[in-house]
């Protein structure tokens, strides 16, 4: 009896393998495999061990690259989930106006990436809509060229990705929000706790698994960040926000290094695991002293 | 009875996924009941913002060979093109006749998916100064469509405001012309870097007067390491340096600003007196109304002429996986022809690469095209040094020094580098 109930759930996992083998594990096994010949794209590729490793090494645009990613991921993730906390809690505290300002606050996250760079580099530009508006009201010396100097450029390219995702850590803080036992809270505010007592004893300690969610898809997805700087600076100014996904692109599709991008590409894998494991596991510890 | 049955259900089930399969294998191209063969064109021209005749040539074709009917495909160009061509080559999908440039030429040529077409009558008239960069390794697996300029557009409407007649042809004169531009109020030169291939580009353009002038064979000399950047292209870069220095230009301001989207917009739309780009955007900005000048980069000495700068672009290429061969050489042998590609390089206001061949005379491109029939013309090297990767990194190398953040000595030094790497 057993022994048929274990066949039949295995008969009902084995479809999801197959699937999951086909698109998921094959192709990894296949890439790190590519990563080690002299894969041009075309059918033709031998085998040179880990010389694409090593030549990574000795490029200085990899490590410049590498930077940019990790800092570019630190600004987005500490920002973006900063204001989504701050708008959360206005939110919370807010009920008259939480779904109208809930929707307005999501509404960019429904927009296309590239469709949002693409505004965004409109207004970004010297004339754009930011520096008209700086303009408009007076703020002359605020007035700069956001995508064209290297000081700015990774921050502008990193404001997008916070505009369009702050909605999304701000549906997971609030929705932590709504879940909070009210007598806690009723209980703390009886206690004569202050707002920010409360926020810093109560409130945040139970945002803690939110808090794991959040940092970690944000991690993620800005460990992976493709289309903003490829749409809205390609890399540029001077190099200045090159990532690895636009190395990963451009060895693949522009230089004809199929196989060294392939190796950036698995350099990107490790990096984005090794990252967001660390993260969530420390997040998890925490939760767990919380 | 009802185990034959689900027997049955299984066989059709997997005799269905293999026809599927068999269906999804070999060419993209196919010949119907009546004989009638349907080639698949792909190209990132003729259609979009560059409609280049194509269509009038594919349906010239059509009218001549009325047992072949062309399937055109239009792409996006660059990266759009090999994000979709790259993994439909691998797959043995991609069209029967395929656009390419130099530099696909060379990376599709190597990985085996392009037919060599040596023997074509056609590939014996190429142009000796066009014919390397529709080779590798000897063979010929292109035929080129253009030999297409790059340089400077003048809005004479604006320029005859400020004064000038004519467009300059040398670097103190276009200096000059600036200053009474931006004396009459007019936004001097736009030169939009976002992507870094305007720098580039002008670089190149200005060396082909400055470098090509004193050493014609300076490409096969830095081939064979006789000559490197650093001193020769000082000139080029200081050219650059001194359009800011003298107020013409904001550098940090024009590596904002796109120049494939936003640049042509703006030039179209009168913004500035002068403009670079390549040819091809001559039809589109026409359309604007105003008289426009397309000449070539005035970088020489008072009372030089300037050298074209020419780029061997758009080609066609046969799938080698192509199951309509045939069909496919005799579509590349039409447009071959003189009276057919015409049509494409009145379009694009380029010059032919065939021997012999019509270059179209505009009097847009007047300036242009009399350097080109006087000699005086370098074609980009895409077949040597100057690949896509090298062509990126040089972009890069120079935005880094029109931000100051670099050396002149230390931009040649970089440009060495991206331009030896293999």
């Amino acid at each position: 009896m057993f022994h048929r109930r274990r066949a039949t759930m295995a008969a009902f996992l084995l479809p999801a393998i197959v699937v999951y083998g086909m698109f998921t594990l094959y192709p990894l096994v296949r890439g790190v495999y590519l990563s080690m010949t002299d894969s041009l794209g075309g059918p033709i590729a031998n085998f040179v061990g880990t010389d694409q490793y090593r030549a990574m090494a000795d490029d200085p645009k990899v490590t410049a690259a590498l930077w940019h990613t990790v800092l570019y991921a630190a600004v987005v993730v500490v920002t973006q989930n900063g204001l989504g906390l701050l708008f959360a809690s206005l939110l919370f505290r807010r009920p008259k106006v939480r779904k109208g300002l809930s929707v307005v606050l999501l509404t960019p996250a429904l927009i296309s990436p590239v469709m949002a760079a693409f505004i965004w580099s409109y207004l970004f530009a010297p004339t754009g809509g930011i520096n008209a508006l700086l303009d408009a009201v007076g703020l002359h010396s605020l007035e700069h060229v956001w995508l064209g100097d290297t000081s700015t450029a990774l921050y502008s390219v990193a404001a997008v990705n916070i505009w369009m995702f702050t909605g999304y850590s701000c549906a997971i803080f609030l929705a932590s929000y709504m879940s909070m036992p009210t007598e806690l809270l009723e209980a703390a505010a009886l206690d004569g706790a202050s707002g920010w007592r409360r926020f810093a004893s109560i409130e945040w300690p139970l945002l803690a698994p939110a808090l794991t969610v959040n940092v970690t898809l944000s991690l993620i997805g800005s460990l992976k960040v493709f289309e903003f700087p490829l749409v809205l600076t390609n890399g540029g100014p001077a190099g200045a926000t090159d990532t690895l996904t636009l190395l990963v692109y451009r060895n693949v599709f522009g230089g004809g290094k199929f196989a060294y991008g392939v190796a950036l590409s698995v350099v990107l894998l490790v990096t984005v695991v090794v990252l967001s494991s660390a993260t969530s596991s420390l997040l998890r510890l925490r939760e767990r002293r919380i | 009875m009802k185990r034959s049955g689900r027997g049955l259900a299984i066989a059709t089930a997997v005799a269905a996924m293999a026809v599927s399969l068999a269906a999804c294998g070999g060419g993209s191209s196919n010949t119907s009941a009546d004989g009638k063969v349907t080639l698949h064109v792909q190209a990132w021209k003729g259609g979009g913002a560059e409609p280049a005749n194509v269509a009038e040539i594919n349906k010239a074709f059509e009218a001549a060979h009325p047992d072949i009917k062309v399937d055109f495909e239009y792409i996006t160009a660059n990266d759009t093109y090999v994000q979709k061509l790259q993994p439909e080559l691998l797959g043995g999908k991609a069209g029967d006749v395929i656009m390419v440039d130099t530099d696909k030429m060379k990376k599709w040529g190597a990985s085996g998916y392009l037919a060599d077409l040596s023997g074509e009558s056609w590939a014996s008239q190429i142009a000796p100064d066009a014919k390397p960069f529709a080779q590798a390794d000897g063979k010929t697996l292109a035929m080129p469509m253009e030999l297409i300029g790059i340089g400077l557009y003048a809005n004479m409407d604006l320029l005859k405001k400020a004064g000038v007649t004519e467009v300059p042809a040398d670097w103190p004169t276009f200096l000059a012309d600036l200053a009474k531009v931006k004396k009459a109020g007019i936004n001097p030169v736009a030169l939009p870097d976002k992507s870094g291939w305007t720098g580039s580009s002008v670089f190149q353009a200005s060396g082909s007067t400055l470098v090509y002038n004193k050493n014609k064979q300076w490409d096969a000399d830095f081939l064979v390491g006789k000559t490197s950047f650093d001193p020769d292209w000082k000139g080029p870069l200081d050219q650059l340096k001194t359009l800011e220095d003298k107020g013409y230009v904001n550098w940090k301001n024009e590596l904002g600003v796109d120049e494939w989207a936003q640049g042509p917009q703006d030039f179209s739309a009168g913004k500035s007196a002068f403009w670079y780009q390549g040819a091809w955007q001559v039809s589109n900005v026409k359309k604007a109304g105003f008289p426009v000048s397309f000449a070539p980069w005035p970088g020489g000495e008072a009372g030089t002429k300037p050298n074209s700068m020419l780029f061997a672009g758009t080609m066609w290429g046969v799938n080698s996986q192509s199951r309509q061969g045939d069909a496919a050489r005799e579509y590349v042998k039409f447009w071959s022809q003189s009276e057919n590609l015409a049509k494409y390089l009145d379009a694009e206001h380029a010059e032919s690469p065939f021997t012999g061949g019509t270059t179209p005379e505009s009097t847009e491109t007047t300036a242009f095209t009399t350097a080109f029939k006087d000699g005086r013309y370098r074609i980009l090297p895409s077949n040597s040094w100057y690949g896509s990767a090298a062509e990126t990194d040089t972009g890069s190398k120079i935005q880094a020094y029109l931000l100051g953040q670099a050396s002149a000595a230390q931009t040649l030094k970089d440009i060495q580098t991206a331009a030896s790497a293999k």
